[in-house]
Protein backbone atom coordinates (compact mmCIF):
# COMPACT_ATOMS: atom_id res chain seq x y z
CA UNK A 1 0.00 0.00 0.00
CA UNK A 2 1.12 3.55 -1.01
CA UNK A 3 1.40 6.59 1.51
CA UNK A 4 -1.19 7.68 -0.89
CA UNK A 5 -4.16 5.25 0.51
CA UNK A 6 -2.74 4.90 4.27
CA UNK A 7 -3.42 8.78 4.45
CA UNK A 8 -6.58 8.80 2.53
CA UNK A 9 -7.76 5.91 5.18
CA UNK A 10 -6.15 7.54 8.19
CA UNK A 11 -8.23 10.52 7.44
CA UNK A 12 -11.26 8.70 7.69
CA UNK A 13 -11.10 8.50 11.82
CA UNK A 14 -10.69 11.88 11.87
CA UNK A 15 -13.22 12.94 9.37
CA UNK A 16 -16.13 10.57 11.21
CA UNK A 17 -14.52 12.82 14.64
CA UNK A 18 -15.63 15.77 13.02
CA UNK A 19 -18.71 14.61 11.65
CA UNK A 20 -19.47 13.77 15.02
CA UNK A 21 -18.42 17.12 16.82
CA UNK A 22 -20.93 19.31 14.50
CA UNK A 23 -23.50 16.88 15.53
CA UNK A 24 -22.83 17.37 18.70
CA UNK A 25 -22.19 21.36 18.43
CA UNK A 26 -25.75 21.57 16.28
CA UNK A 27 -27.04 21.58 19.58
CA UNK A 28 -25.37 24.28 21.36
CA UNK A 29 -25.86 26.52 18.37
CA UNK A 30 -29.32 26.69 18.86
CA UNK A 31 -29.66 29.76 20.61
CA UNK A 32 -31.83 30.61 24.00
CA UNK A 33 -30.84 28.66 27.47
CA UNK A 34 -32.26 24.83 27.38
CA UNK A 35 -33.78 25.19 30.74
CA UNK A 36 -35.95 28.01 29.58
CA UNK A 37 -37.14 26.18 26.44
CA UNK A 38 -38.05 22.74 28.99
CA UNK A 39 -40.10 24.44 32.02
CA UNK A 40 -40.50 28.45 30.59
CA UNK A 41 -38.74 32.01 31.49
CA UNK A 42 -40.49 32.41 34.52
CA UNK A 43 -39.68 29.27 36.17
CA UNK A 44 -37.68 30.60 39.47
CA UNK A 45 -33.60 30.71 39.32
CA UNK A 46 -33.62 28.21 42.06
CA UNK A 47 -35.67 25.49 39.80
CA UNK A 48 -33.76 26.27 37.08
CA UNK A 49 -30.40 25.80 38.70
CA UNK A 50 -31.93 22.73 39.61
CA UNK A 51 -32.67 21.57 36.19
CA UNK A 52 -29.34 22.57 35.23
CA UNK A 53 -27.77 20.35 37.59
CA UNK A 54 -29.89 17.36 37.17
CA UNK A 55 -29.25 18.05 33.01
CA UNK A 56 -25.73 18.15 33.54
CA UNK A 57 -25.25 21.47 31.09
CA UNK A 58 -23.30 23.62 33.64
CA UNK A 59 -20.33 21.07 32.40
CA UNK A 60 -17.49 21.97 30.57
CA UNK A 61 -17.90 21.29 26.59
CA UNK A 62 -15.71 18.31 26.18
CA UNK A 63 -17.41 16.61 29.39
CA UNK A 64 -20.82 16.64 27.81
CA UNK A 65 -19.49 15.77 24.21
CA UNK A 66 -18.25 12.08 25.94
CA UNK A 67 -21.45 11.80 27.48
CA UNK A 68 -23.67 12.78 23.96
CA UNK A 69 -21.61 9.69 22.21
CA UNK A 70 -22.23 7.80 25.89
CA UNK A 71 -25.81 8.32 25.84
CA UNK A 72 -26.42 8.39 21.89
CA UNK A 73 -24.56 4.48 22.03
CA UNK A 74 -26.39 3.76 25.29
CA UNK A 75 -29.80 4.18 23.79
CA UNK A 76 -30.05 6.89 26.50
CA UNK A 77 -30.38 10.05 23.63
CA UNK A 78 -33.64 9.72 23.32
CA UNK A 79 -36.62 11.96 20.89
CA UNK A 80 -38.02 14.75 23.09
CA UNK A 81 -41.60 13.82 21.66
CA UNK A 82 -41.80 9.72 21.49
CA UNK A 83 -39.28 9.38 24.24
CA UNK A 84 -37.65 6.43 22.25
CA UNK A 85 -34.36 5.47 21.89
CA UNK A 86 -32.32 7.92 18.72
CA UNK A 87 -30.38 4.75 18.36
CA UNK A 88 -33.83 2.57 17.65
CA UNK A 89 -35.54 5.56 15.60
CA UNK A 90 -32.67 5.32 13.35
CA UNK A 91 -32.46 1.30 13.18
CA UNK A 92 -35.97 1.06 11.97
CA UNK A 93 -35.23 3.91 9.88
CA UNK A 94 -31.89 2.79 7.90
CA UNK A 95 -33.26 -0.20 6.21
CA UNK A 96 -35.79 1.89 4.15
CA UNK A 97 -33.18 4.62 3.02
CA UNK A 98 -30.72 1.77 1.85
CA UNK A 99 -33.13 -0.11 -0.29
CA UNK A 100 -34.61 3.28 -1.83
CA UNK A 101 -30.90 4.68 -2.45
CA UNK A 102 -30.65 0.93 -3.90
CA UNK A 103 -33.25 0.79 -5.76
CA UNK A 104 -31.71 4.39 -7.31
CA UNK A 105 -28.44 3.15 -7.72
CA UNK A 106 -29.96 0.43 -10.39
CA UNK A 107 -32.23 2.45 -11.68
CA UNK A 108 -29.61 5.06 -13.09
CA UNK A 109 -26.98 2.07 -13.83
CA UNK A 110 -29.59 0.42 -16.06
CA UNK A 111 -30.93 3.35 -17.99
CA UNK A 112 -27.35 5.34 -17.84
CA UNK A 113 -24.60 2.40 -18.90
CA UNK A 114 -26.66 1.25 -21.78
CA UNK A 115 -27.68 5.14 -23.15
CA UNK A 116 -24.21 6.48 -22.83
CA UNK A 117 -22.76 3.47 -24.59
CA UNK A 118 -25.15 3.88 -27.25
CA UNK A 119 -24.19 7.46 -27.69
CA UNK A 120 -20.60 6.67 -27.89
CA UNK A 121 -21.18 4.45 -30.83
CA UNK A 122 -23.14 6.70 -32.52
CA UNK A 123 -20.97 9.64 -32.00
CA UNK A 124 -22.62 12.70 -33.92
CA UNK A 125 -26.19 11.55 -34.60
CA UNK A 126 -29.28 11.71 -33.81
CA UNK A 127 -29.14 9.50 -30.83
CA UNK A 128 -26.16 11.22 -29.20
CA UNK A 129 -27.66 14.48 -29.68
CA UNK A 130 -31.10 13.03 -28.33
CA UNK A 131 -29.38 11.37 -25.16
CA UNK A 132 -27.66 14.18 -24.20
CA UNK A 133 -29.98 16.40 -24.26
CA UNK A 134 -32.33 14.20 -21.89
CA UNK A 135 -29.15 13.92 -19.67
CA UNK A 136 -29.41 17.66 -19.56
CA UNK A 137 -32.88 17.94 -18.87
CA UNK A 138 -33.07 15.31 -16.20
CA UNK A 139 -30.11 17.11 -13.92
CA UNK A 140 -32.30 20.11 -14.20
CA UNK A 141 -35.04 18.78 -13.37
CA UNK A 142 -35.68 19.37 -9.21
CA UNK A 143 -36.84 15.77 -7.93
CA UNK A 144 -39.69 17.51 -5.87
CA UNK A 145 -41.23 18.50 -9.15
CA UNK A 146 -40.39 15.59 -10.82
CA UNK A 147 -42.16 13.50 -7.96
CA UNK A 148 -45.31 14.97 -7.90
CA UNK A 149 -45.90 14.66 -12.01
CA UNK A 150 -44.80 11.05 -11.78
CA UNK A 151 -47.41 10.85 -8.84
CA UNK A 152 -49.60 12.86 -11.15
CA UNK A 153 -49.57 10.58 -14.27
CA UNK A 154 -48.62 7.06 -12.68
CA UNK A 155 -50.27 6.92 -9.28
CA UNK A 156 -53.46 8.82 -9.64
CA UNK A 157 -54.00 8.78 -12.77
CA UNK A 158 -52.79 5.39 -14.72
CA UNK A 159 -53.03 3.73 -10.80
CA UNK A 160 -50.56 1.61 -12.16
CA UNK A 161 -48.39 2.16 -8.59
CA UNK A 162 -49.43 3.57 -4.94
CA UNK A 163 -49.15 7.51 -3.94
CA UNK A 164 -47.15 6.91 -1.26
CA UNK A 165 -45.76 4.66 1.53
CA UNK A 166 -43.74 1.52 1.69
CA UNK A 167 -46.01 -0.97 2.34
CA UNK A 168 -47.85 -2.05 -1.20
CA UNK A 169 -45.13 -4.08 -3.51
CA UNK A 170 -45.22 -1.54 -6.10
CA UNK A 171 -44.17 1.71 -3.69
CA UNK A 172 -40.75 1.70 -3.98
CA UNK A 173 -41.27 2.20 -7.69
CA UNK A 174 -41.75 6.12 -8.07
CA UNK A 175 -39.51 6.82 -5.48
CA UNK A 176 -36.32 5.13 -7.05
CA UNK A 177 -37.40 6.46 -9.73
CA UNK A 178 -37.20 9.83 -8.95
CA UNK A 179 -34.24 9.87 -6.91
CA UNK A 180 -32.34 7.69 -9.68
CA UNK A 181 -33.30 10.19 -12.83
CA UNK A 182 -31.12 12.72 -11.95
CA UNK A 183 -28.05 10.51 -11.06
CA UNK A 184 -28.28 8.34 -14.57
CA UNK A 185 -28.35 12.15 -15.95
CA UNK A 186 -24.54 12.49 -14.50
CA UNK A 187 -24.09 8.78 -14.90
CA UNK A 188 -25.03 8.80 -19.04
CA UNK A 189 -22.65 11.43 -19.50
CA UNK A 190 -19.75 9.65 -17.77
CA UNK A 191 -20.46 6.61 -19.68
CA UNK A 192 -20.38 8.35 -23.03
CA UNK A 193 -17.26 9.96 -22.19
CA UNK A 194 -15.44 6.99 -20.79
CA UNK A 195 -16.79 4.67 -23.94
CA UNK A 196 -15.50 7.17 -26.27
CA UNK A 197 -12.17 7.49 -24.71
CA UNK A 198 -11.70 3.71 -24.70
CA UNK A 199 -13.14 3.02 -28.11
CA UNK A 200 -10.21 5.84 -29.88
CA UNK A 201 -7.67 3.20 -27.94
CA UNK A 202 -4.85 1.26 -29.57
CA UNK A 203 -6.16 -2.34 -28.10
CA UNK A 204 -9.96 -1.83 -29.52
CA UNK A 205 -8.37 -1.21 -33.00
CA UNK A 206 -6.69 -4.15 -32.46
CA UNK A 207 -9.74 -6.18 -31.50
CA UNK A 208 -11.58 -4.50 -34.43
CA UNK A 209 -8.57 -5.53 -36.79
CA UNK A 210 -8.80 -9.12 -36.10
CA UNK A 211 -12.53 -9.41 -36.77
CA UNK A 212 -14.33 -8.98 -33.65
CA UNK A 213 -17.97 -8.13 -33.69
CA UNK A 214 -18.63 -4.34 -33.03
CA UNK A 215 -20.80 -5.78 -30.01
CA UNK A 216 -18.11 -7.85 -28.94
CA UNK A 217 -15.36 -4.96 -29.23
CA UNK A 218 -17.51 -3.10 -26.62
CA UNK A 219 -18.40 -4.77 -24.56
CA UNK A 220 -15.05 -7.40 -23.99
CA UNK A 221 -12.74 -4.40 -24.89
CA UNK A 222 -14.21 -0.90 -24.14
CA UNK A 223 -17.13 -1.11 -21.55
CA UNK A 224 -14.49 -2.87 -19.53
CA UNK A 225 -12.14 -0.37 -19.79
CA UNK A 226 -14.54 2.39 -19.55
CA UNK A 227 -15.94 0.49 -15.84
CA UNK A 228 -13.44 2.68 -13.61
CA UNK A 229 -14.46 6.45 -14.02
CA UNK A 230 -17.84 4.73 -14.11
CA UNK A 231 -17.39 3.09 -10.92
CA UNK A 232 -15.86 6.35 -9.28
CA UNK A 233 -18.66 8.28 -10.07
CA UNK A 234 -21.06 5.34 -9.07
CA UNK A 235 -19.49 5.99 -5.46
CA UNK A 236 -19.17 9.42 -5.54
CA UNK A 237 -22.63 9.88 -6.26
CA UNK A 238 -24.06 7.50 -4.34
CA UNK A 239 -23.27 10.12 -1.57
CA UNK A 240 -25.53 12.52 -3.28
CA UNK A 241 -28.17 9.79 -3.47
CA UNK A 242 -28.22 9.82 0.31
CA UNK A 243 -28.74 13.53 0.63
CA UNK A 244 -31.32 13.22 -2.17
CA UNK A 245 -33.36 10.43 0.04
CA UNK A 246 -34.22 13.61 2.49
CA UNK A 247 -36.43 15.14 -0.25
CA UNK A 248 -37.72 12.17 -2.27
CA UNK A 249 -38.78 10.40 0.89
CA UNK A 250 -40.38 13.73 1.98
CA UNK A 251 -42.57 13.42 -1.26
CA UNK A 252 -43.62 10.46 -1.45
CA UNK A 253 -43.68 9.25 2.76
CA UNK A 254 -41.21 6.76 2.18
CA UNK A 255 -40.76 5.69 6.04
CA UNK A 256 -36.64 6.44 5.82
CA UNK A 257 -33.81 8.89 7.79
CA UNK A 258 -34.69 11.68 5.01
CA UNK A 259 -38.18 11.96 6.63
CA UNK A 260 -37.25 11.33 10.39
CA UNK A 261 -35.01 14.72 9.65
CA UNK A 262 -37.44 16.63 8.36
CA UNK A 263 -40.38 15.76 10.83
CA UNK A 264 -37.69 16.01 13.84
CA UNK A 265 -36.41 19.49 12.48
CA UNK A 266 -40.31 20.83 11.99
CA UNK A 267 -40.79 19.06 15.32
CA UNK A 268 -37.93 20.97 16.86
CA UNK A 269 -37.05 17.28 17.68
CA UNK A 270 -33.33 17.90 18.42
CA UNK A 271 -31.60 14.63 19.29
CA UNK A 272 -33.24 12.68 16.39
CA UNK A 273 -31.81 15.27 14.17
CA UNK A 274 -28.16 15.39 15.71
CA UNK A 275 -28.39 11.22 15.49
CA UNK A 276 -29.78 11.23 11.63
CA UNK A 277 -27.00 14.24 10.75
CA UNK A 278 -24.32 11.61 12.16
CA UNK A 279 -25.88 8.71 10.35
CA UNK A 280 -25.47 10.06 6.95
CA UNK A 281 -22.66 12.52 7.09
CA UNK A 282 -20.98 9.74 8.73
CA UNK A 283 -22.27 7.14 5.80
CA UNK A 284 -20.87 9.93 3.49
CA UNK A 285 -17.76 9.99 4.59
CA UNK A 286 -17.28 5.87 4.64
CA UNK A 287 -18.68 5.59 0.67
CA UNK A 288 -16.41 8.43 -0.14
CA UNK A 289 -13.38 7.02 1.26
CA UNK A 290 -14.04 3.71 0.24
CA UNK A 291 -14.38 4.81 -3.70
CA UNK A 292 -11.25 6.89 -3.44
CA UNK A 293 -9.85 3.31 -2.12
CA UNK A 294 -11.61 1.51 -4.78
CA UNK A 295 -10.29 3.77 -7.74
CA UNK A 296 -6.44 3.76 -6.64
CA UNK A 297 -7.05 -0.03 -6.44
CA UNK A 298 -8.43 -0.46 -10.00
CA UNK A 299 -6.31 2.09 -11.87
CA UNK A 300 -2.85 2.06 -10.27
CA UNK A 301 -1.99 5.28 -11.90
CA UNK A 302 -3.48 6.88 -8.96
CA UNK A 303 -1.58 6.15 -6.65
CA UNK A 304 1.40 7.33 -8.56
CA UNK A 305 0.42 10.81 -8.09
CA UNK B 1 -13.87 44.25 -23.17
CA UNK B 2 -10.61 42.73 -24.44
CA UNK B 3 -10.49 41.15 -27.34
CA UNK B 4 -10.15 37.82 -26.04
CA UNK B 5 -13.76 38.32 -24.28
CA UNK B 6 -15.11 39.50 -27.61
CA UNK B 7 -13.94 36.02 -28.63
CA UNK B 8 -15.22 34.45 -25.81
CA UNK B 9 -19.08 36.25 -26.35
CA UNK B 10 -18.81 35.44 -29.73
CA UNK B 11 -17.84 32.04 -29.73
CA UNK B 12 -20.34 31.75 -26.78
CA UNK B 13 -23.27 33.05 -29.07
CA UNK B 14 -22.29 30.78 -32.10
CA UNK B 15 -23.93 27.48 -30.09
CA UNK B 16 -27.03 27.17 -29.92
CA UNK B 17 -27.96 26.09 -26.19
CA UNK B 18 -26.04 29.22 -24.99
CA UNK B 19 -28.15 31.32 -27.10
CA UNK B 20 -31.04 29.41 -25.44
CA UNK B 21 -29.81 29.44 -22.17
CA UNK B 22 -28.86 33.18 -22.38
CA UNK B 23 -32.36 33.95 -23.56
CA UNK B 24 -33.52 32.15 -20.52
CA UNK B 25 -32.05 33.99 -17.94
CA UNK B 26 -32.81 37.36 -19.49
CA UNK B 27 -36.32 36.05 -19.30
CA UNK B 28 -36.05 35.45 -15.67
CA UNK B 29 -33.83 38.57 -14.93
CA UNK B 30 -36.26 40.72 -16.42
CA UNK B 31 -39.32 39.22 -14.80
CA UNK B 32 -37.48 39.33 -11.34
CA UNK B 33 -36.57 43.52 -12.40
CA UNK B 34 -40.46 43.95 -13.38
CA UNK B 35 -42.09 41.66 -10.17
CA UNK B 36 -41.69 44.52 -7.81
CA UNK B 37 -42.84 47.25 -10.02
CA UNK B 38 -45.56 45.69 -11.58
CA UNK B 39 -46.99 43.68 -8.59
CA UNK B 40 -45.85 45.58 -5.61
CA UNK B 41 -48.14 43.40 -3.63
CA UNK B 42 -47.96 40.12 -4.65
CA UNK B 43 -48.27 38.67 -1.86
CA UNK B 44 -50.78 40.71 0.54
CA UNK B 45 -52.82 42.32 -2.45
CA UNK B 46 -54.62 38.70 -2.93
CA UNK B 47 -58.71 37.80 -4.26
CA UNK B 48 -59.09 34.74 -1.04
CA UNK B 49 -62.53 34.59 -2.58
CA UNK B 50 -60.80 33.46 -5.94
CA UNK B 51 -58.73 30.93 -4.38
CA UNK B 52 -57.40 28.38 -6.77
CA UNK B 53 -59.20 29.86 -9.61
CA UNK B 54 -58.08 28.13 -12.98
CA UNK B 55 -55.69 30.15 -15.45
CA UNK B 56 -57.67 33.09 -17.10
CA UNK B 57 -57.81 36.13 -18.73
CA UNK B 58 -57.73 38.07 -14.91
CA UNK B 59 -55.17 35.96 -13.50
CA UNK B 60 -53.12 34.25 -17.05
CA UNK B 61 -51.22 31.55 -14.57
CA UNK B 62 -54.25 30.97 -12.48
CA UNK B 63 -54.39 31.56 -8.49
CA UNK B 64 -52.96 29.87 -5.55
CA UNK B 65 -54.60 28.52 -2.37
CA UNK B 66 -54.78 32.26 -1.22
CA UNK B 67 -55.70 33.72 -3.98
CA UNK B 68 -52.86 35.27 -5.06
CA UNK B 69 -51.87 35.84 -8.70
CA UNK B 70 -49.17 32.84 -9.72
CA UNK B 71 -47.35 35.03 -12.35
CA UNK B 72 -46.99 37.78 -9.98
CA UNK B 73 -45.41 35.35 -7.33
CA UNK B 74 -43.46 33.55 -9.70
CA UNK B 75 -42.08 37.24 -10.70
CA UNK B 76 -41.39 37.87 -7.44
CA UNK B 77 -39.80 34.23 -6.69
CA UNK B 78 -37.68 34.81 -9.85
CA UNK B 79 -35.89 37.58 -7.74
CA UNK B 80 -35.02 35.68 -5.06
CA UNK B 81 -33.63 32.79 -6.69
CA UNK B 82 -31.67 35.29 -8.63
CA UNK B 83 -30.33 37.02 -5.87
CA UNK B 84 -29.93 33.90 -3.12
CA UNK B 85 -27.99 32.21 -6.34
CA UNK B 86 -25.99 35.39 -6.87
CA UNK B 87 -24.89 35.87 -3.14
CA UNK B 88 -24.24 32.53 -2.68
CA UNK B 89 -21.95 31.99 -5.80
CA UNK B 90 -20.42 35.45 -5.20
CA UNK B 91 -19.39 35.01 -1.63
CA UNK B 92 -18.37 31.29 -2.32
CA UNK B 93 -16.08 31.85 -5.19
CA UNK B 94 -14.25 35.11 -3.70
CA UNK B 95 -13.75 32.88 -0.24
CA UNK B 96 -12.78 29.91 -2.27
CA UNK B 97 -10.30 31.66 -4.48
CA UNK B 98 -8.82 33.29 -2.16
CA UNK B 99 -8.48 29.93 0.49
CA UNK B 100 -7.37 28.85 -2.72
CA UNK B 101 -4.49 31.18 -3.64
CA UNK B 102 -3.42 30.86 -0.20
CA UNK B 103 -2.87 27.53 0.22
CA UNK B 104 -1.46 26.85 -3.30
CA UNK B 105 1.01 29.80 -3.05
CA UNK B 106 2.01 29.18 0.38
CA UNK B 107 2.88 25.26 0.09
CA UNK B 108 3.41 23.79 3.46
CA UNK B 109 1.85 23.80 7.06
CA UNK B 110 -0.84 26.30 4.69
CA UNK B 111 -1.32 24.34 2.03
CA UNK B 112 -1.55 21.52 4.25
CA UNK B 113 -3.86 22.66 7.38
CA UNK B 114 -6.13 24.61 4.38
CA UNK B 115 -6.73 20.74 3.16
CA UNK B 116 -7.71 19.28 6.23
CA UNK B 117 -10.13 22.10 6.64
CA UNK B 118 -11.28 21.31 3.34
CA UNK B 119 -11.70 18.26 3.36
CA UNK B 120 -13.55 17.86 6.95
CA UNK B 121 -15.85 20.42 5.38
CA UNK B 122 -16.41 17.35 2.47
CA UNK B 123 -17.03 14.90 4.76
CA UNK B 124 -20.68 16.74 4.92
CA UNK B 125 -22.85 16.77 1.90
CA UNK B 126 -23.69 20.31 1.68
CA UNK B 127 -27.70 20.31 1.46
CA UNK B 128 -27.11 17.98 5.02
CA UNK B 129 -25.43 21.41 6.40
CA UNK B 130 -27.66 23.55 5.27
CA UNK B 131 -30.66 21.89 6.59
CA UNK B 132 -29.14 21.19 10.03
CA UNK B 133 -28.09 24.85 10.13
CA UNK B 134 -31.69 26.09 9.35
CA UNK B 135 -32.98 23.45 11.56
CA UNK B 136 -31.28 25.09 14.41
CA UNK B 137 -32.02 29.02 13.41
CA UNK B 138 -34.40 30.80 15.33
CA UNK B 139 -35.94 32.23 12.65
CA UNK B 140 -36.12 31.59 9.07
CA UNK B 141 -34.68 34.28 6.46
CA UNK B 142 -33.53 35.25 2.95
CA UNK B 143 -29.58 35.91 4.35
CA UNK B 144 -29.49 33.05 6.68
CA UNK B 145 -30.49 30.56 3.69
CA UNK B 146 -27.57 32.22 1.59
CA UNK B 147 -25.36 32.02 4.90
CA UNK B 148 -26.37 27.85 4.89
CA UNK B 149 -25.40 27.56 1.63
CA UNK B 150 -22.16 29.32 1.82
CA UNK B 151 -20.67 26.77 4.69
CA UNK B 152 -19.89 24.29 2.05
CA UNK B 153 -19.81 26.51 -1.41
CA UNK B 154 -16.67 27.79 -0.91
CA UNK B 155 -15.39 23.99 -1.10
CA UNK B 156 -15.45 23.29 -4.60
CA UNK B 157 -13.65 26.67 -5.64
CA UNK B 158 -10.85 26.55 -3.14
CA UNK B 159 -9.73 22.93 -4.49
CA UNK B 160 -10.24 24.02 -7.84
CA UNK B 161 -8.14 27.16 -7.43
CA UNK B 162 -5.80 25.04 -5.52
CA UNK B 163 -5.19 22.54 -8.27
CA UNK B 164 -4.87 25.28 -11.23
CA UNK B 165 -2.06 27.39 -8.78
CA UNK B 166 -0.18 24.35 -8.40
CA UNK B 167 0.24 23.57 -12.02
CA UNK B 168 0.55 27.67 -12.78
CA UNK B 169 3.38 28.47 -10.05
CA UNK B 170 5.54 26.86 -11.61
CA UNK B 171 5.57 28.71 -14.97
CA UNK B 172 8.19 30.60 -16.76
CA UNK B 173 6.54 33.91 -16.39
CA UNK B 174 5.83 33.37 -12.94
CA UNK B 175 9.17 32.65 -12.29
CA UNK B 176 10.23 36.18 -14.40
CA UNK B 177 7.78 37.88 -12.18
CA UNK B 178 9.75 36.00 -9.11
CA UNK B 179 13.22 37.23 -9.99
CA UNK B 180 12.18 40.62 -10.68
CA UNK B 181 11.23 40.79 -7.28
CA UNK B 182 7.43 40.70 -6.66
CA UNK B 183 6.10 40.38 -3.46
CA UNK B 184 3.87 36.91 -2.95
CA UNK B 185 0.18 39.29 -3.39
CA UNK B 186 1.80 41.24 -6.85
CA UNK B 187 1.81 36.93 -8.05
CA UNK B 188 -1.02 36.14 -6.93
CA UNK B 189 -3.16 39.37 -8.17
CA UNK B 190 -1.42 40.17 -11.09
CA UNK B 191 -0.22 36.70 -12.16
CA UNK B 192 -2.35 34.16 -11.26
CA UNK B 193 -5.66 35.35 -10.67
CA UNK B 194 -6.16 36.29 -14.61
CA UNK B 195 -5.04 32.94 -15.33
CA UNK B 196 -7.96 31.61 -12.92
CA UNK B 197 -10.72 33.63 -14.03
CA UNK B 198 -12.36 31.19 -16.80
CA UNK B 199 -12.35 28.15 -14.81
CA UNK B 200 -13.59 29.88 -11.77
CA UNK B 201 -16.43 31.61 -14.37
CA UNK B 202 -17.25 28.20 -15.57
CA UNK B 203 -17.72 26.63 -12.16
CA UNK B 204 -19.63 29.79 -10.30
CA UNK B 205 -21.88 29.41 -13.93
CA UNK B 206 -23.01 25.70 -12.36
CA UNK B 207 -22.83 26.89 -9.09
CA UNK B 208 -25.78 29.17 -9.72
CA UNK B 209 -27.66 26.35 -10.83
CA UNK B 210 -26.76 24.52 -8.24
CA UNK B 211 -27.80 27.18 -5.46
CA UNK B 212 -30.95 28.04 -6.95
CA UNK B 213 -31.97 24.28 -6.55
CA UNK B 214 -30.81 24.23 -3.44
CA UNK B 215 -32.56 27.11 -2.35
CA UNK B 216 -35.90 25.72 -3.99
CA UNK B 217 -35.49 22.41 -2.35
CA UNK B 218 -35.13 24.12 0.77
CA UNK B 219 -38.37 25.97 0.31
CA UNK B 220 -40.14 23.07 -0.50
CA UNK B 221 -39.04 21.38 2.73
CA UNK B 222 -40.50 24.71 4.06
CA UNK B 223 -37.18 25.35 5.48
CA UNK B 224 -36.24 27.98 3.44
CA UNK B 225 -36.88 31.72 3.66
CA UNK B 226 -39.97 33.08 5.58
CA UNK B 227 -43.43 31.68 4.25
CA UNK B 228 -44.54 35.30 3.37
CA UNK B 229 -41.72 35.16 0.94
CA UNK B 230 -42.64 34.03 -2.39
CA UNK B 231 -40.35 31.30 -3.46
CA UNK B 232 -40.62 28.86 -6.42
CA UNK B 233 -39.78 26.19 -3.56
CA UNK B 234 -42.45 26.96 -1.25
CA UNK B 235 -45.33 27.39 -4.34
CA UNK B 236 -44.61 23.77 -5.23
CA UNK B 237 -44.69 22.73 -1.46
CA UNK B 238 -48.54 24.29 -1.31
CA UNK B 239 -49.35 22.50 -4.97
CA UNK B 240 -48.45 19.37 -3.50
CA UNK B 241 -51.69 19.36 -1.30
CA UNK B 242 -53.47 20.84 -5.12
CA UNK B 243 -52.00 18.14 -7.15
CA UNK B 244 -55.28 17.19 -8.99
CA UNK B 245 -57.64 20.11 -7.75
CA UNK B 246 -55.50 22.47 -9.28
CA UNK B 247 -52.23 21.29 -11.17
CA UNK B 248 -51.14 25.07 -12.68
CA UNK B 249 -49.86 25.78 -8.44
CA UNK B 250 -47.26 22.47 -9.53
CA UNK B 251 -46.88 23.00 -12.95
CA UNK B 252 -45.69 26.90 -13.46
CA UNK B 253 -43.15 27.10 -10.08
CA UNK B 254 -41.75 23.74 -11.67
CA UNK B 255 -41.42 24.67 -15.22
CA UNK B 256 -39.83 27.76 -13.81
CA UNK B 257 -37.04 26.04 -11.49
CA UNK B 258 -36.22 23.68 -14.36
CA UNK B 259 -35.75 26.26 -17.07
CA UNK B 260 -33.83 28.24 -15.16
CA UNK B 261 -31.50 25.54 -14.07
CA UNK B 262 -31.30 24.20 -17.32
CA UNK B 263 -30.32 27.53 -18.69
CA UNK B 264 -27.75 27.85 -16.33
CA UNK B 265 -26.35 24.50 -17.37
CA UNK B 266 -26.54 25.43 -20.95
CA UNK B 267 -24.25 28.29 -20.78
CA UNK B 268 -21.82 26.81 -18.66
CA UNK B 269 -21.44 23.77 -21.05
CA UNK B 270 -20.96 26.47 -23.59
CA UNK B 271 -18.52 28.71 -21.40
CA UNK B 272 -16.43 26.12 -21.09
CA UNK B 273 -16.38 25.24 -24.73
CA UNK B 274 -15.89 28.63 -25.41
CA UNK B 275 -13.14 29.69 -22.67
CA UNK B 276 -11.17 26.72 -23.49
CA UNK B 277 -11.75 24.95 -27.21
CA UNK B 278 -9.54 22.04 -26.05
CA UNK B 279 -11.40 20.69 -23.72
CA UNK B 280 -14.33 18.70 -24.48
CA UNK B 281 -17.74 19.52 -22.94
CA UNK B 282 -18.77 16.00 -21.46
CA UNK B 283 -18.13 15.71 -18.29
CA UNK B 284 -20.26 17.45 -15.62
CA UNK B 285 -19.16 18.37 -12.11
CA UNK B 286 -21.09 16.01 -9.74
Amino acid sequence: MSGWLLRRLAMLPVLLLAVSVAAFLLAELVPGDPVDFMIGENATAERKDELRAAYHLDDPLLTRFVRFHEELLSGELRSLHTRRPVTEVLGEKLPHTARLAGAALLVSALLAIPLGTLAARRRGSWVDAGSMGLALVGISIPSFWLGPLLIIVFAIGLGWFPVSGADAPGSIVLPAVTLGLGMASILTRISRAAVLDVLGRDHVRTARAKGLSEGAVVRRHALRNASIPIVTIVGLQLGALLTGTVITEEIFAWPGIGREIIQAVRARDLPVVQGSVLLLAGTWAVVNTLTDVAYAALDPRVRLE
Amino acid sequence: MSGHDRTVLRRLWRLRSARVGLVVIGLVAIAAALGPVVAPDAVDDCLLAEELAAPSGAAWLGRDADGCSIAALLAHGAGLSLRVGVAVVGISAVLGTALGLLAGLRGGWTDRWLMFVLESFQAFPGFLVALSILAVAPRPSEGLVIVALCVSGWVGYARLVRGQVLLLREADWVTAARALGHGEIHIAVRELLPNLVSPVIVQATFGLAGAILAEAGLSFLGLGVPPDTPSWGSMLHQGRSYLLAAPWLSVWPGIAIAATVMAFNFVGDALRDALDPTLNASVSPP
